[in-house]
């Protein structure tokens, strides 16, 4: 069985529930990815322009080489990344959890607020190490 | 001073981060995580990539840049593969199918290949030895393309520098021949 069997049903459907509300509830959001640490879709909710698999690869790459540089400074592990774009953003938070480490990943556009999306995605992150 | 940006990259497992280890001067940059992938044998494997740096004796610096090897990662290919100087790729002899795995990166890389010098580096042949370093050399050529295959175990750090010295003169006859 593999690491991704193992993750429990329930953390499947609360990431699930979880992806489909901030995509519903936050304006410009067109995409939140719950991913493993090495890449695999675990839950997503897109508008249907963004690849829910090359985002999950892409994530767990970003999450990792934010830790290699925390780590590197020794600021302690990486909460979260923002990428600014010219037409939006994407903020990505690591889920640290005893059984998988999982990301999670939003797109959005510029009706989006950023502050909101990040709060929302760390709200979500912290939910799922704990539940 | 010059310093050398070398790439290696090759199938999952075929040792990628351990030789980068094995030759870094000092403690390598990983961006290993837990391995969720049943299919790979692995406890943990690069997502992001890889960061080790020595230095030769005539006081130039290798820079040291491994990707990840599943393909789900190739984006990281492309931006890992600039200017690199040169690319080692790594197969493992173990795997079912190493001369597929070894296509997979010819044609991943085939842009940088176009210009870029690279070695081969193949693992666990005193275990594995088929196919046979020839079959390589054969597999390549039906690719239209040659270059050095050598055996490889990457714990050892005398095979990792072998390999690198092999890429860095295939490195420097192709800079040799830019200034003729």
């Amino acid at each position: 069985m593999s690491l991704r069997d193992q993750i429990p049903d329930a953390i499947t459907a609360m990431a699930q529930r979880e992806v489909q509300r901030m995509v519903c509830e936050l304006q410009g959001v067109m995409s939140a990815v719950v991913s493993t640490s090495d890449g695999f879709e675990v839950a997503s909710a897109t508008s249907g322009k963004v690849d829910a698999i090359r985002v999950s690869a892409m994530s767990s790459s970003i999450v990792a080489i934010s830790n290699a540089v925390t780590d590197e400074t020794r600021l302690g592990r990486a909460k979260s990344v923002v990428i600014q774009a010219h037409s939006g953003f994407a903020v990505l938070c690591g889920v640290p959890r005893d059984d998988i480490e999982l990301v999670v990943n939003i797109l959005a556009d510029v009706e989006a607020v950023l502050a909101l999306s990040l709060y929302r995605a760390s709200e979500v992150a912290k939910r799922l190490a704990q539940a | 001073m010059t310093e050398y940006k070398l790439l290696f990259t090759g199938s999952v497992g075929a040792g990628k981060t351990t030789a980068i280890g094995c030759i870094s001067e000092s403690p390598p940059i990983v961006t290993d995580v837990l391995n969720s992938d049943a299919s790979i044998r692995k406890a943990r494997t690069t997502v992001g990539l890889d960061f080790g740096q020595f230095t030769l004796e005539n006081g130039d610096r290798i820079r040291l840049f491994g990707t990840p090897g599943q393909a789900r990662f190739d984006f990281l290919w492309k931006i890992l593969a600039r200017n690199a100087l040169g690319i080692v790729v790594l197969v493992d002899n173990s795997a079912p199918h190493p001369l597929d795995e070894l296509s997979i990166y010819m044609a991943g890389f085939a842009e940088a290949l176009q210009t870029v010098p690279f070695v081969i580096g193949v693992g666990r042949t005193e275990t594995h030895p088929h196919p046979s370093l020839d079959q390589y050399a054969q597999h390549l050529a039906s690719l239209g393309k040659v270059c050095p295959i050598v055996n490889v175990d990457v714990r050892k750090k005398e095979d990792v520098i072998q390999l690198v010295d092999a890429l860095l003169a295939q490195i420097e006859v192709d800079m040799a021949g830019e200034r003729a």
